[in-house]
């Protein structure tokens, strides 16, 4: 039986839990696609050594034709924290050795070679498995099974192999995993660029930069390829940008916060007053080596935007609009009745433009209209919108005709709110009269989110 | 802001039936030849230009002759071709100046690279 084109996704993630399953097979899918990777689900009526994963575990089994595959796919990957190329699994050991025998075909005979060091791990899945077991396990596989001949090498090793025992669905009274799994680990993802990336390392941030880990997820969702051009309408400090520049986007970003774009004002560091002369986000691409990738900021209004509509422009808009906790949402217009003469300023006062408050709900639908005009057929729109979990249901995301839903994932913030990453796709050109609608009347009243967040438990 | 940037804006002053293109005004302009050439990127942003306000907007900064009339056929294969868009495009920043409405002739400013197209209370 094969498993040459079987391989095992193993998820790692910094925030605990969460629909981690969810976000990070998404991830393997969705960069699946941008690069035209085949990789499926296995059916596992005909595969024994294959268990389904549950939800909330962290991993899955997919088919992907080639090894090279899975290197691309891996080095794009910030949720997987390796893949594993399996070659046998059972619901006990005896299970899985004869599984490991079964499908050992002279592809595997270079690996039990002399001259190949080795070393061999155990992994628990919703358990951790004690150092002690560990040895134990391993001399489950017999020497037939595994007929290694090279060194041993736990610092160092050509190949490493993984014993993966899945414990989900188990009682904790329980001592034997509900499934085991073996195999050769093929490659990391790409985890290491979450300290390269790290906000405490950055040069230049604001009160919502966004976290690494989820600024690469985001750009995954997006599609973003080498020479995408990606803006974000809500740029803030450019994190986003910064994780599409990574993967070869061009990139562009609008704010309509003076001090964020031009990088003044007051710093957001702990014990920093004000921001230094070289915060700025061409710096920080600057500081990744990625200024090259660097096209433009501008001082806009998302709700105004200065962007023409008659041919397709951006290839993915990245954002992650305020939502009125930290960053109010705000927008040019007059707060109150009265509004200044302008004409009588005379053209060298310098008037920088009263701002009122951006409903939510204006926000979304502005948003949506303004990718559905500017995105290239096939191009992305990816966004968090934040909702109150007991109160949402489908009816809170917001739909336009020419985009289509393609990606949904909710991000817990506290016991009542929690935000929603989501993709959409943009399926037909643009016409004017097509708008943007948003069912439920959760965003309409001012301060709508932030009331209920900040709400007593 | 770069030329490239450039041929996708427009004004938005209420009113205003095309404020495409903003006319541009430059007090500084700095020239570099440090970005990386991708020709891949050149390639894809070749359909999504306006080639005739390209080159309007390096005849108004004084660099007509950087571009040649037309956009040559298989411009995929041309790589003196797609350096030269590259440069025009990538390379050119308007540091310090204007972007002027065609129709109301309001002006935009630009400030250390970065256009201000933020409307005024009564303009939108």
């Amino acid at each position: 039986m094969k498993t040459s084109d079987k391989f095992l996704f193993l998820f790692g993630a910094n925030k605990t839990g969460d629909n981690l399953f969810d976000f990070a097979v998404s991830e393997v899918h969705s960069t699946a696609k941008t690069l035209g990777i085949k990789a499926e689900e296995s059916e596992t009526c005909d595969c024994p050594f294959i268990r389904h994963p549950l939800i909330n575990s962290s991993y899955t089994v997919l088919n992907v034709q080639h090894t090279d595959h899975v290197h691309t796919l891996l080095s794009r990957l910030i949720l997987t924290k390796a893949a594993i190329e399996v070659w046998g699994g059972g619901q006990n050991y005896d299970e899985l050795n004869r599984s490991i025998v079964n499908c050992r075909d002279d592809s595997k005979r270079k690996y039990f070679d002399e001259k190949v060091s080795f070393c061999m791990r155990v992994k628990g899945i919703g358990r951790k498995v004690q150092m002690t077991d560990q040895r134990r396990k391993i001399m489950l596989l017999g020497d037939d099974t595994l007929p290694f001949m090279g060194p041993v090498n736990l610092s160092a090793p050509d190949e490493e192999y993984y014993i993966v025992e899945d414990y989900m669905g188990v009682a904790k009274e329980e001592s034997e995993p509900a499934f085991i799994y073996f195999g050769r680990v093929v490659g990391e993802g790409q985890r290491r660029l979450l300290d390269t990336y790290s906000l405490t390392k950055r040069k230049f941030i604001g009160n919502t930069s966004m976290d690494p880990e989820i600024s690469f997820f985001m750009s995954n969702m997006a599609g973003v390829r080498s020479s995408s051009l990606v803006f974000d309408p809500f740029v803030g400090s450019g994190s986003i940008l910064v994780s599409a520049a990574h993967y070869g986007a061009f990139v562009l970003g609008g704010d309509i916060n003076y001090n964020v774009i031009h990088g003044t004002g007051k710093s957001s560091r702990h014990n920093v007053h004000f921001r230094k002369d070289d915060e700025s986000i061409l710096n920080n691409l600057r500081q990744y080596g990625l200024q090259s990738q660097y096209v433009d900021v501008l001082l806009s209004d998302a709700a105004q935007h200065p962007w023409r509509l008659n041919r397709p422009l951006f290839d993915a808009i990245i954002t992650d609009p305020p939502y009125g906790i930290r960053e109010g949402s705000r927008k040019v217009g007059v707060k109150g009745a009265t509004m200044t003469d302008l004409q009588s300023l005379g053209p060298d006062v310098l008037h920088y433009p009263e701002q009122k408050e951006y409903l939510l709900e204006q926000v979304f639908k502005d948003l949506l209209e303004f990718a559905a005009a500017t995105l290239v057929i096939g191009g992305k729109l990816v966004y968090f919108l934040p909702v109150n979990r007991t109160e949402y249901s489908a009816e809170f995301v917001p739909t336009h005709p020419a985009l289509k839903l393609v990606g949904n994932h909710e991000q817990v913030l506290n016991t009542h709110s929690s935000r929603r990453l989501i993709v959409m796709k943009k399926m037909a050109h643009f016409d004017r009269s097509l708008e943007a609608e948003i069912q439920s009347n959760f965003y309409s009243e001012s301060n709508s989110f932030r009331k209920k967040y900040f709400k007593p438990v | 802001m770069r030329l490239l940037t450039h041929n996708m804006l427009t004004s938005h002053v209420k009113g205003v039936n095309n404020g495409y293109p903003l006319k541009i005004e430059a007090t500084e302009v700095n020239v570099e030849s440090e970005v990386d050439f991708k020709p891949e990127f050149i390639c894809c942003m070749i359909p999504r230009i306006d080639w005739d306000v390209l080159k309007k907007a390096l005849a108004w900064i004084g660099k007509a002759d950087l571009l040649p009339e037309e956009i040559v056929d298989n411009y995929e294969e041309d790589e003196e071709f797609l350096r030269k868009v590259h440069h025009t495009i990538m390379e050119i920043e308007i540091v310090t100046g204007s972007l002027i409405c065609p129709e109301s002739e309001r002006s935009f400013p630009i400030n250390k690279g970065i256009p201000n197209m933020l409307l005024n209370e009564d303009e939108v």
